[in-house]
């Protein structure tokens, strides 16, 4: 219900009686404050048909669009809905017109253009009207609206804003992340004390600290040897590039330290801030140490090859490099020279050897690489600096674009190959022509490999003959077992050296006599094993030997013939004790018995007195005939100590009658010997009768003869020794030879001959400096076999 | 008289011989000691006549130089010698040093048994002879200075008269000394006196 204050409307009253007054005072009156109501409501009060046309509107908001109320009822709905929202208005218009009521928001703008915003809720009167119209109320919410809007913004901007935060600090909790599972230690100080601010999980586990300690320390802490002087250099490059990058050392919590590089950056952000970035470079440090070490090993091992080496431009135009062994061995540097080709003169002055060398190197150049393969080696002689030749060996090899050649120097290598042939021609000859046989034997079989010509003579065979025999097959029968002991040893595969004479049987049947000497050629427990046999014929001196033993023998007995001469008188002594004994003891039996009471059991005594000292008259006399017994030696077993008692016997008067105390030392257990009796007790007679002589003019001191026996290596040791005036050291030896003396009534071949008996008993007589007198010994051997 | 048993000594260095000579000499009734060396004998001192049967070769010294070992220690005891070979520089030797007789072996018996006696009979008269000095001499050491000064001229023939004018004295008194000395030393005459004293060997004065 639209009510316009200009209109008045015929009302029911204006037409009534007067006597309506009253009740038409009130009703206008009604009127009226509805009217005043209307008026001045500041919503909107209308009303418009189902086509948008106001039929009546309010005052008020007609003035608040900018409309008089004439104005407003000459338009329709439609012309003061914001266009925009032209289609909502006409869904309203429908809405209304179907269910009666609609209520909502609209958008309106007023003559000035400004949009205004209603809030609406209107119903429809179809009940007393033509045609159905519509009640509009509706009042303006535009400032409503728009702080709502406003509001609705501004949540919208704050749940953005709280969105963005929270991705944010995501981002910032991953960054986080990421920067502590660095591999980068990453540490934010404070520029100007270096205190730490922050420190990533790297820092922490590289340098042992928890994150708390490293917040309360500096970065002096940790790295020794940074100090001002550090920081002012690092203070410099983040002047000068922003940044810097420097390699310090890093100590653990534990002392231990690390090489790093640090990277430091100067972050500007609310405040400024000190970033570092410290990267443990300990492996990149040994990596880099390694590959150092391993191309200073290389430099080290060009520089120390045995070898020279050469690393030259595949044209050889350049060398780029020679090794210190190359200048040692040829003298030249190739800093000398600007160009290879210079050298080639130098070290080929023969111009047409150089052309060999040089046409038969560039061929193997060219052949290994068409062939792809190996340069071939060449042996070539270069003139060194000083003038001197060597012969090397040149082997070459292109390496990339660089031909590495090395020089190996032959030159002793060959001159010891000619020495070589040279020795080895002499020692043929010396083979060939030696006057000594000489055969090389295979040692387990026994075969022989190689006789020389005097072997073969010796023999009687060619060697193409003894090449198909074995040693035993020239031995003489009976000489088959000689040396079999050593022949088993070097069967068994020991090497045994030794000397043996034996006979050789010719083919004719003759008899060579030759002394054998054998020298293994292998060592122990090597397979191939051989001997050298050194063969001489001896056969001429053991002629001779034979018929100078026999001469031997002979004097021998002469001289032992001799010495009983000089001991007669000893014998003599010997022989009449008994004697006395026999003629008292006799004496003494006659006069018991011519006493008439002889004393039976003394006169048993006596007698069987006489008869042990007859015993005793016969075993001297039968002693001394041996001694005078001419005959060949006669090999017994025999106890040396036994020999000594016998001699002991001969010459006990002897000393006596000279003042010499004889004492003897005998071992008590000594090895059995065999030997001649005769010859032995020849040998002591002699060294005891000398002993004794020797003492002859001694007045100042005992004259003592010790005689003793002892073990010794070789089997016994019998010593004899004076205190009588000694040997002359110049006549050592010559008191051996035959016919030498210093009696006067002696025939000088007492020692002679008792040298030649022991060593035909294998034995050994010498003598001994010793400080008082003379000392002979001689040596027995046990196992001695007879063969002489 | 009752004198000691005579002792037979042996030093041979052949224990047949040594037994054998036992035999013979025990069987005449005398006693027989046996050695094998002369250390062995050196310190045996008999008091009884005896005698030394050596052999001239021993072990160690010879008999000669045992011999004059002896002699140098003032043992007188008679020594027979044995060998079995002598010479005749040993003999001299021997005989010379005072050796009682000198014996090759083997030897008779009664050669042996006969030394032995007068050995034996030597140095029974030596010991007498030894044991009259020893009693002279305690019977000389019992007079009193003067008398034996006075003893001692006497001696040497000197008058009473002179021997008082010598000492300062009278007659009487030199009687009285020379009737005391006589009487101590038992001298039955003036003769039996003087040759007492010289046996004591006494220096006498002389007589002018």
């Amino acid at each position: 219900m639209a009510l316009h204050p200009g209109e008045r409307k015929r009302h029911f009253l204006d037409e009534a009686p007067v006597v309506w007054d009253p009740i038409r005072r009130a009703l206008e009156e009604n009127e009226d404050w509805y009217r005043d109501l209307v008026e001045h409501s500041q919503d909107l009060l209308c009303v418009h048909d189902l086509q948008g046309r106001f039929l009546s509107v309010n005052p008020v908001p007609a003035r608040l669009l900018g409309y008089s109320v004439e104005e407003a009822l000459r338009m329709r709905l439609q012309d003061v809905v914001d266009p925009q929202f032209r289609d909502q208005c006409d869904a309203y218009l429908r809405e209304i017109g179907r269910t009666g009521k609609a209520r909502g928001l609209m958008a309106v703008v007023t003559r000035s253009g400004e949009q205004r915003i209603w809030e609406y809720q209107n119903t429809l009167r179809t009940a007393g009207v033509a045609a159905p119209i519509v009640r509009g109320m509706a009042h303006d919410v535009t400032v409503r609206v728009r702080a709502q809007m406003a509001l609705r913004a501004i949540r919208a901007e704050l749940l953005k804003t709280s969105r963005e935060q929270a991705r944010m600090l995501k981002e910032l909790t991953l960054f986080r992340t990421l920067l502590d599972k660095s591999n980068d230690a990453i540490q934010v100080v404070e520029p100007e004390t270096l205190r730490f601010l922050d420190v990533n999980d790297r820092t922490c586990v590289e340098l042992g600290y928890s994150r708390e300690e490293l917040l309360s320390m500096t970065v002096y802490d940790i790295a020794p040897g940074f100090d001002e002087s550090a920081r002012a250099g690092v203070l410099r490059q983040l002047q000068e590039s922003g940044s810097a990058i420097i390699e310090r050392t890093h100590r653990r919590k534990d002392g231990t330290t690390f090489p790093v590089e640090v990277t430091l950056r100067r972050v500007q952000l609310d405040r400024e801030y000190g970033v570092a970035v410290a990267r443990d470079i300990t492996a990149r440090r040994r990596a880099e140490e390694k590959l150092r070490q391993r191309e200073e090993n290389q430099k080290l091992i060009l520089d120390h090859l045995p070898v020279g080496v050469v690393l030259a431009s595949v044209g050889e135009e350049n060398a780029i490099y020679h090794n210190p062994k190359f200048l040692e061995l040829f003298g030249y540097s190739f800093e000398q020279f600007s160009n290879v080709s210079e050298w080639w003169p130098l070290a080929y002055p023969d111009p047409g050897y150089r052309e060999w060398v040089s046409t038969e190197w560039k061929r193997r150049m060219a052949e290994a690489a068409r062939t792809q393969g190996e340069i071939e080696p060449m042996e070539v002689i270069i003139t060194c600096r000083d003038g001197s030749k060597k012969y090397v060996r040149v082997p070459a090899k292109v390496i990339g674009d660089l031909n590495f050649i090395s020089f190996i120097d032959l030159t002793e290598q060959k001159q010891a190959e000619e020495a070589l042939r040279e020795s080895e021609l002499r020692f043929r000859a010396v083979f060939e022509r030696s006057p000594v046989g000489i055969a090389l034997v295979d040692s387990p079989s026994g075969q022989i490999l190689q006789a020389n010509p005097k072997f073969c003579e010796i023999v009687g065979r060619s060697e193409e003959e003894l090449r198909q025999l074995d040693v035993s097959s020239v031995t003489h029968p009976d000489d088959f077992g000689k040396g079999s002991a050593y022949l088993q040893q070097m069967a068994e595969g020991e090497p045994a050296h030794f000397e043996l004479d034996k006979r050789y049987l010719r083919p004719d049947g003759s008899v060579r006599w030759v002394r054998i000497l054998v020298v293994p050629m292998y060592a122990k427990g090597e397979t191939r094993r051989w001997h050298m046999a050194l063969v001489e014929d001896i056969t001429n001196r053991k002629q001779a030997e034979q018929s100078l033993q026999e001469t031997q023998v002979e004097l021998a007995h002469v001289t032992r013939v001799l010495a009983m001469g000089e001991l007669v008188t000893s014998i003599a002594h010997e022989v009449n004790q008994p004697l006395t004994g026999v003629v008292t003891n006799s004496n003494f039996a006659l006069r018991q018995l011519a006493s008439g009471t002889p004393n039976l059991a003394e006169l048993q005594e006596a007698i069987a007195e006489i008869v042990e000292d007859a015993r005793r008259v016969n075993s001297i006399i039968s002693r001394v005939r041996t001694l005078l017994k001419k005959g060949a030696p006669d090999r017994v077993a025999l106890a040396i100590n036994d020999v000594i008692q016998d001699v002991t016997v001969f010459v006990r008067n002897e000393a006596a009658r000279n003042g010499v105390q004889v004492h003897l030392d005998l071992a008590a257990v000594l090895p059995p010997l065999v030997g001649d009796r005769v010859q032995l007790q020849q040998v002591l007679i002699n060294l005891v009768m000398n002993g004794i002589d020797a003492m002859r003019t001694v007045t100042d001191r005992p004259r003592k003869l010790d005689i003793k026996s002892a073990k010794h290596a070789d089997g016994v040791l019998i010593q004899v020794q004076d205190s009588g005036l000694g040997l002359a050291p110049d006549r050592l030896e010559s008191i051996f030879e035959p016919f030498f003396t210093t009696k006067p009534q002696g025939i000088g071949m007492g020692l002679s001959i008792s040298r030649s008996i022991i060593e035909s008993h294998g034995g050994r007589l010498w003598t001994v400096p010793v400080a008082n007198g003379a000392l002979f010994q001689f040596t027995l051997p046990t196992n001695w076999d007879g063969v002489s | 008289m009752n004198e000691p048993a005579p002792i037979v000594f042996v030093v041979d260095d052949d224990p047949s011989v040594r037994r054998a000579i036992k035999r013979l000499i025990g069987s005449v009734g005398l006693q027989v000691e046996l050695f094998g060396s002369p250390q062995e004998f050196i310190n045996r001192r008999p008091d009884a006549p005896s005698c030394l049967v050596l052999d001239i070769r021993l072990p160690g010294t010879s008999g000669l130089d045992f011999q004059r070992e002896l002699a140098h220690s003032g043992i007188q005891i008679p020594i027979i010698f044995i060998t079995a070979h002598g010479d005749i520089p040993m003999t001299v030797r021997a005989m010379k040093a005072g050796a009682v007789e000198f014996l090759t072996k083997p030897f008779r018996d009664q050669d042996l048994l006969d030394a032995i006696q007068i050995a034996l009979e030597m140095d029974r008269t030596r010991r007498q002879r030894e044991a009259e000095i020893a009693m002279l001499q305690v019977r000389f050491e019992a007079l009193t200075p003067r008398e034996r000064e006075v003893a001692g001229m006497v001696v040497s023939g000197m008058l009473n008269k002179q021997i008082a004018a010598r000492i300062g004295t009278s007659e009487n008194t030199v009687k009285a000394h020379r009737s005391r000395a006589m009487e101590k030393m038992e001298a039955r005459s003036l003769a039996d006196l003087v040759r007492m004293v010289e046996r004591l060997r006494i220096p006498q004065a002389r007589a002018s």
